[in-house]
């Protein structure tokens, strides 16, 4: 294992007797995270695509550079979903992805599927929800790791299997008209023991 | 705080400097979590009952386990997962618990619960939401821990009851394949347990 630093440029902790410091499975080394609010195009699609300041464009992806085989790692997705329909019963699946090589190609590491209601009333009524996908402890090697990986990437997708092209994506910029606001999707992705 | 050690029979773990090694209350030291989707019987019932993969009232409920817990160091769990109500005219009310044992499993103590209300859609709209609920960092001497006869683990399962509605209409939604126009199967479901070890 490699040697664990207090900071970049710290000594190396070891135990009373000189040996190397070793947590137990889960103790989180690295945190990546982002948020971000989503735009014009937050209508979900039926056939999943990754997510970003608007779907179907630039997606958001968390780096970890200089992964480890032996490490493990965990990503938690968050965001909202809404319906702002009368009539349409929606579904949405969330999807994790990681990538070994720069992003070339992505890998499906966790789905889930989640109910988005809509309202029988008109005009209609936007129902929103939380929605949220863990991909658990998974070891680097499992997810294609080696020695030589420069990058873990990790993105997500999301796609309605039913109401696509209807539900959308809620994370809006400018709630209520606070410009501070950094919408609800959120990604984190941790590298662990 | 407690002096770290890489195993209970350790030296203290120490910086190269000599000083002693401290982290923040909190400080992650170990993590088990599980998700799953959940086949079989998903409706709450209202006497709770335990959140198992192919549903409730089975023995194999879903459960979380860290070994050789301490008294002095903190404990966390969360469970979320996402509940449905199929009544068109029927408000449910979902109490969920989090359950800890310290001796392997042959007696659970209720740590945490919480309530979560989920209306009607009518006409034959499922409503469906997110659930948590939160077991916040508790010291293992308040969950039962006692070092000079320590146990050999620590788990965490769940619970579900629907305390208020019409059973057979309240579902947890942890699907393994989607419903839609356009199923989408090996899902990892909407269930996610976790337990964590902190000081």
């Amino acid at each position: 294992m490699k040697g664990i630093r207090l900071s970049p440029s710290g000594p190396v902790l070891a135990n009373g007797a000189g040996a190397g410091f070793n947590p137990g499975t889960g103790a989180r080394l690295r945190l990546n995270e982002a948020q971000t609010t989503v735009g014009n195009s937050n209508v979900i699609p039926t056939a999943p695509t990754p997510i970003g300041n608007a779907l179907g464009s630039t997606f958001i992806e968390c780096v970890m550079p200089l992964p480890d085989p032996g490490l493990e790692y965990r990503a938690t997705v968050v965001c909202d979903v809404e319906n702002p329909s009368t009539n349409v019963a929606g579904q949405v699946e969330l999807y994790v992805e990681t990538s070994v090589d720069g992003g070339t190609t992505w890998s499906e590491q966790a789905s889930n599927s989640h109910r988005v209601n809509s309202t029988e009333v008109a005009p209609a009524v936007p129902l929103a929800r939380t929605v949220r996908l863990d991909m658990p402890l998974t070891f680097g090697s499992t997810l294609g790791v080696t020695a030589g990986t420069t990058a873990l990437l990790m993105r997500c997708k999301i796609g309605a299997s039913s109401g696509g092209n209807v539900l959308l994506l809620s994370s809006p910029v400018t709630p209520g008209g606070d410009l501070k606001s950094k919408g609800t999707v959120y990604f984190g992705f941790e590298e662990c023991f | 705080m407690s002096k770290v050690r890489l195993a209970p029979s350790g030296p203290p773990i120490l910086n190269e400097a000599g000083g002693a090694l401290e982290f923040g209350r909190g400080a992650r030291l170990r993590l088990a979590e599980a998700v799953t989707p959940m086949t079989g019987d998903d409706s709450i019932p209202a006497e709770a009952d335990l959140i198992c993969p192919d549903g409730f009232g089975n023995a194999d409920a879903l459960t979380v386990t860290l070994t050789s817990p301490k008294a002095s160091l903190n404990y966390r769990a969360n469970l979320a997962l996402d509940l449905a109500n199929t009544s068109d005219t029927d408000e449910g009310e979902v109490v969920l618990f989090l359950e800890v044992s310290i001796d392997g499993g042959a007696t659970y103590t209720t740590r945490a619960k919480n309530a979560h209300l989920i209306s009607p859609g009518g006409e034959a709209i499922t409503v469906a939401r997110q659930a948590q609920v939160w077991m916040p960092l508790v010291s293992g001497a308040a969950l039962g821990i006692n070092d000079a006869a320590p146990p050999a683990s620590i788990k965490v399962r769940a619970r579900a009851g629907l305390v208020v509605g019409v059973e057979g209409t309240v579902f947890v939604n942890s699907l393994a394949t989607s419903g839609g126009g356009a199923p989408v199967a090996g899902l990892n479901g909407t269930i996610h347990l976790e337990l964590e070890e902190c000081f």
